[in-house]
Formats: C-alpha cells, sequence, structure tokens
C-alpha cells in the first residue's frame, strides 16, 4: 500500500483479511520492489476481544514498543514505528483502524502529518480545511461537487522537494477507499468554523499552531512525537500560513473562495 | 515541594513538548496531550525557568523587563507558577 509515497508492506496470515485488503484498497495498492517504509503483520482474531470504545486508540509505552488498543483491534509497533503486528477480526474498519495508526506514526517521522480535515483539490493546488469533530469538514468536501475530493475527515500532508504537497487518505469508510490516491500541491490551510457569513482572517501565529496541531493524529503520546508534530506545524505555518474560515452552512462555500482569488 | 516554598528552583518537565512561535509558547500537555498557547507575560516565565532561579528570582527579573510592581509581579508568578505544577509541567 502506498500513501503519500509512504509505502508499508502488508502481511495476513488469513485467506480472507487478505482478500479483504485486496478489495478494499485497492486505488492505494501499490507493487514495490524496494524496501517498504513500513511493515503491518495483520492477524486473525475471532475472538471478541475488543473492549475499547473510544474512537481514538490508545497507546503506552512499555519497553522498547508501543501497545495501541482500539475498539476493534490490539496491535503492538515497534519504538520506531515502523513495524505494526495486530490483531484483527475480519472486518475492513478493523484494518482501516490498524492503517489509520501505523500511517499517522510514520508521516510525523517522515516529514509529514496526518490531519483531521477536508482536502479539496482546487487548482492550482489543494484546499484543506481542519477542524475538530463537527467543526463541518464533511460539509465542506460534500460541497465541493465536481471537484476532486482528498478526504472528508483525514488528509495527509507531507513535505517534499518542491514543497508541501496534501494527499488523499482512505480512511473514512467505504467512499474513501474507494477514492482515487491522488495528491496535490498544498496550497491553503483553514481552521474551519462555522458562522453566519462567510470570512477568512489570519489566525496568529501560536494559535494557529496549536490549532493545527489540536487536528492532527497522534496516536501514541510519545513526547518525541509531540516535539516533531510541533516542528510540522510550526513549518506549515510558516511555509503555507493558517487562516481561519468561518462559514455557514450553505452551497456558497466554493464559489465564495474562488471568488476571493479573483 | 510547592510552588510557594521559599528557595525552590523549578524546572521544566522535560517530556513536556513545547516551542516559541512569534513570541509565544505553545506546548502540549504531557499528562492530556491538551495544547496551550502561553502569552507574552507566560512565555517569559516559561523561558527564565531554568531549575536555577527560585520563582522569586524569576519574578525580580520580570518586574525589570516589564517595568511592572514587584509585589504584583511576584504575586502573578507564584499563581502561574501553581498552574504550570498542576498541569505537571514544572519539576521541582
Amino acid at each position: 500500500m502506498c500513501l503519500a509515497g509512504l509505502v508499508v508492506a502488508i502481511r495476513a496470515d488469513d485467506p480472507a483479511i487478505r482478500t479483504l485488503m485486496l478489495r478494499a484498497f485497492t486505488p492505494f495498492s501499490a507493487t514495490s520492489s524496494g524496501d517498504p517504509d513500513a511493515r503491518l503483520d495483520l492477524r486473525f482474531e475471532p475472538a471478541a476481544i475488543w473492549i475499547d470504545g473510544s474512537p481514538e486508540p490508545r497507546a503506552d509505552v512499555a519497553g522498547d514498543v508501543i501497545r495501541v488498543e482500539h475498539r476493534d483491534f490490539v496491535g503492538v509497533i515497534g519504538a520506531e514505528g515502523t513495524q505494526l503486528v495486530a490483531v484483527v477480526p475480519r472486518d475492513v474498519l478493523s484494518i482501516e483502524n490498524a492503517l489509520r495508526v501505523l500511517y499517522a506514526l510514520l508521516l510525523i517521522r517522515h516529514d509529514g502529518l496526518l490531519l483531521h480535515a477536508a482536502g479539496v483539490v482546487r487548482e492550482p493546488g489543494a484546499t484543506v480545511l481542519f477542524g475538530r469533530s463537527g467543526s463541518g469538514k464533511t460539509t465542506a468536501a460534500r460541497l465541493a461537487r465536481g471537484r476532486p475530493v482528498l478526504g472528508d475527515d483525514l488528509v495527509a500532508l507531507r513535505r517534499g522537494p518542491s514543497g508541501w504537497c496534501a494527499h488523499a487518505t482512505p480512511f473514512g469508510g467505504l467512499a474513501a477507499r474507494r477514492r482515487r490516491a491522488r495528491s496535490a500541491p498544498l496550497r491553503e490551510l483553514f481552521r474551519l468554523r462555522q458562522g453566519p457569513a462567510f470570512e477568512a482572517r489570519p489566525l496568529a501565529a501560536a494559535r494557529g499552531v496549536a490549532e493545527l496541531l489540536q487536528s492532527a493524529v497522534l496516536p501514541a503520546a510519545l513526547p518525541a512525537d509531540r516535539v516533531l508534530a510541533l516542528e510540522r506545524c510550526g513549518a506549515l505555518l510558516a511555509e503555507v500560513g493558517v487562516q481561519e474560515l468561518v462559514f455557514p452552512l450553505d452551497n456558497g462555500l466554493w464559489r465564495w473562495l474562488d471568488e476571493r482569488d479573483r | 515541594m510547592s510552588a510557594t516554598a521559599e528557595g525552590a528552583r523549578p524546572r521544566r518537565d522535560p517530556s513536556a513538548a513545547w516551542r516559541v512561535v512569534d513570541g509565544e509558547v505553545v506546548m502540549v500537555l504531557p499528562s492530556t496531550g491538551k495544547v496551550h498557547t502561553l502569552n507574552a507575560v507566560g512565555t517569559r516565565f516559561w523561558e527564565l525557568v531554568d531549575g536555577e532561579r527560585t520563582v522569586a528570582e524569576i519574578a525580580g527579573q520580570m518586574a525589570d523587563e516589564f517595568d511592572a510592581p514587584a509585589d504584583r509581579i511576584a504575586a502573578d508568578c507564584q499563581v502561574f507558577a501553581a498552574e504550570l505544577s498542576e498541569r505537571g509541567l514544572l519539576v521541582w
């Protein structure tokens, strides 16, 4: 699998899980002869071992490994974040959650960030709208009719030789998994907020970094990861900028953004 | 040791992730992962916490730098140090 240029080699001992994987993540599948950036070893467990009902995974450092508990999988990640052994049921969503954790860790270590955001290609680049649950990400993506959507909940950002790019992710259910694995140069970053009228305004630097950081996916509460995330958010602020976008829930969002650029 | 104990020399919790952005600290609380920002005054206090100065010494330096009444700055610094301690950001 390849996401944001990062290749994860996936191995599954269960034929049914292999079939699920191949069907579910086809747009993001990749063949690579080189060394992968990480490995995911999926082990089938039919028993109902999942007891944690929280939407976000819990991660604890135990010696040289990170132990991850999610509502539908448990896993162990090497401290360097490049190998995840996950015990999963035969369920695509569980596999997706394991992949999401691994890619969040990978991205933070490879000049990137997995962000709770909607991403829409608006030539000449991608507009990324981030915010916490209920801020309007899904609505904003839904309103982008006819424009390529990179994500309506999670978008991968990664800095390359020519600057930051936004990348589609397969995370967020069936529609996300069917999305094309496309990328676009990151054009602008908006913190979304619903309000009575359209308005875009710059955020103070520290607040911009803080808002970005709050929307970053950091599955393991490792101090080193938090430092890296702070660096990434600081770089995004300096190199792309962060604005606040107030928008009412109506169809005019993307038209308003287009007109604002003219 | 409490934040108000005379002679105590607080240090920043080394597990707290933070950086100064345009003159203000952005930090992640080690215990909860929540993100906080400090204003310019809070940022200066945080910068001066080094394990070698007492809170009173930090307050004295800040009173000079901000040209503010020493007794008021001293009281504010004690309260702020206690708040940071409660959040696990200072080690005594």
